[in-house]
């Protein structure tokens, strides 16, 4: 991916961040929100739940329609040249998809969203790998999608969990992983970034601690890669789960990354999901049952896949490699910069995490508060009411409240198509809550 | 249905029992006691009743939540505690008519029958929660305490 943009990541100015992020929004995010049809056909609307989901470029819709108009029969399976020249489709998108995480073709299958994805691994580990007293290590920063899987399965398959807890910072310090780590530790299951806390955490100093001593690390990629590049081959991962709904793709499409070197032996493995398009021979005698099974990827791919949700993603991924996609990781600072120096001024706004650390490369995008005194809920109705869409409650991840010790949290996820103007509006919004409830 | 006025689902009335919460305690000497929960967003309560004789001699409630459902239970509260002379049954069915009337089936004038047609004046709080139906997502948090109390005085009817 080309880098350096000239405007997106020259010309921090500290006191000035307004005037920077106006340059910045006139000349290359307008541009982007006129890619996205929500915005033409929502002025009156401020969309700042990106974490939950995020818009669809036209892209992706022009491109959907295509392949349903033109090329769509099933996959894999037909040996008429039309549904062959689909297969290659699917796979030339299979292909790209995997490229922007820069791993191979086979590494990556198709699922329905990320949590589907975190089941499948979870059951596929237990059911292949962890054995009774094995440990588990998750964190308290994690969504209930990556804590409830392995949690359940622990129960039936008889390993542990184990609970990297916050730091007062709530980051998680590597030092409280060390202590955590015991010779029965043999997967420890991660978010790359929290969807509440907006924090990063250290993947590649995760994976070098793990690597050596035998652990799988697995890490849930579904907000992370929304806001950060992902290099596989640059990191050790042994499993990697995102969602392309959140990463300005289809709904229904999930992916997930096995690193090539679990392909050993994989015929011994048993497959979370079994089904048709996974095997190459079956035979049953006499209650012997002999699967074949197909290699990676399809081997994790029962029954028909997303096939124009995967064709049309796949050119959402190439319009997100030509903007140079990850070079408005900058710009997304300096809004949540922005953003956090507003909601500071307010004087009546608790803030989570940002109260005592700085907008960094490793805290940014999503920022939790509250505004003093008042349940979420009823700010949401104050900003519904604006026509600001934010998300609140406790976005599935419970164990984080419980350090914050709170019910409820209003969560602010911002997109590289977000502009000053919107925040603004949310700060006016803010203003009218305060007047409501007379703080 | 479209609120035309934040401020009218946000009024001075609900906005007072929300930070000033009628009998938001416990009780002494309650002999009943009802959990209700709004799995939705969250809001608990626990409604504390002292009924003797077929007659509610006392009520209160605690929780968290949102203005809506902590102001509502506090409306609750303080209405229903002047109906100390009044029959649990009569209560239960001027109750119906209350949570028809948040839910914007009935005008508020049409909430009292012949039993309570003195009431109108004085339960004029009510009046706070008059929009709530306007804005589906929240009706629940407005219907939490009231449902809570019917359920209790189905059992005793």
């Amino acid at each position: 991916m080309k880098k350096n943009d000239d405007v997106l990541n020259n010309g921090i100015l500290k006191d000035d961040i307004l005037t920077d992020l106006r340059i910045i929004e006139k000349e290359k995010v307008q541009k982007i929100r006129a890619d996205f049809p929500f915005f033409k056909n929502n002025p009156e609307i401020v969309y700042l739940d990106n974490a939950a989901t995020t818009q669809k470029p036209y892209i992706l819709l022009e491109k959907e329609k295509e392949f349903l108009e033109k090329y769509y029969s099933n996959v894999n399976r037909s040996a008429s040249k039309f549904s062959f020249h689909t297969t290659e489709l699917l796979d030339k998108s299979r292909d790209i998809i995997s490229k922007f995480i820069n791993s191979n073709f086979n590494e990556i299958f198709f699922t329905y969203n990320a949590t589907y994805g975190l089941n499948y691994l979870a059951l596929f580990l237990a059911y292949n790998y962890l054995k009774e007293n094995d440990e588990v290590i998750l964190t308290q920063m994690e969504h209930h999608s990556n804590l409830l899987p392995f949690t359940y399965l622990s129960k039936i398959f008889n390993f542990k969990i184990k609970i990297w807890k916050l730091n007062n910072n709530l980051e998680l310090d590597l030092n409280d992983l060390e202590k955590l780590i015991t010779p029965k530790t043999k997967v420890i299951s991660i978010t790359y970034m929290s969807n509440v806390l907006g924090v990063v955490n250290n993947i590649e100093s995760i994976s070098n601690i793990v690597k050596d001593k035998g652990i799988m690390l697995l890490i849930d990629a579904a907000q992370g890669i929304v806001h950060n590049e992902i290099d596989t081959k640059k990191i050790d991962i042994d499993f990697l789960v995102f969602s392309a709904h959140k990463l300005y793709g289809p709904t229904g499409l999930g992916v997930v990354y096995i690193n090539k070197k679990h392909f050993k032996n994989l015929q011994t493995k048993t497959p979370a999901f079994a089904g048709g398009g996974i095997v190459s021979k079956v035979n049953i005698d006499e209650n012997l049952i002999d699967i074949g099974l197909l290699g990676f990827p399809y081997y994790f791919e029962p029954g028909t896949p997303a096939i124009s949700q995967i064709y049309s993603f796949s050119h959402v991924i190439n319009y997100l490699e030509n903007i140079n996609y990850y070079d408005y990781k900058t710009y997304e600072i300096k809004l949540t910069k922005y953003l956090v120096n507003k909601l500071q001024e307010l004087g009546f706004i608790e803030l989570y995490g940002y109260d005592r650390n700085e907008v960094s490369r490793n805290r940014f995008g999503i920022v939790p508060f509250n505004v003093k005194n008042v349940h979420s809920h009823d700010v949401s109705t104050v900003l519904d009411n604006y026509g600001i869409v934010i998300r609140v409650g406790h976005h599935c991840a419970q164990l984080i409240n419980k350090k914050l010790n709170v019910d409820s949290t209003c969560r602010v996820s911002l997109a590289f198509y977000n502009i000053s103007n919107e925040i603004d509006t949310l700060i006016q919004a803010l203003y009218q809550v305060k007047k409501i409830f007379k703080l | 249905m479209e609120l035309d006025n934040i401020n009218s689902l946000y009024n001075d009335i609900l906005i007072e029992h929300y930070q000033r919460p009628f009998n938001k305690k416990i009780i002494e000497n309650y002999n009943i006691k009802q959990e209700g929960i709004n799995p939705s967003c969250g809001d608990e309560l626990e409604l504390y009743l002292k009924i003797n004789n077929q007659k509610i001699e006392d009520l209160s409630f605690q929780g968290k939540g949102c203005s809506v459902s902590i102001a509502s239970a506090s409306i609750m509260c303080y209405l229903i505690s002047t109906l100390k002379e009044y029959n649990i049954k009569d209560i239960k069915d001027l109750i119906d008519n209350i949570i028809d009337y948040i839910k914007g089936k009935i005008e508020y004038e049409n909430i009292f029958n012949e039993n309570f047609r003195e009431l109108k004046q004085e339960f004029q709080d009510l009046l706070a929660l008059k929009d709530i139906y306007k804005i589906p997502v929240r009706l629940k948090c407005a219907l939490l305490g009231w449902i809570t109390l019917k359920e209790i005085l189905e059992e005793l009817t």
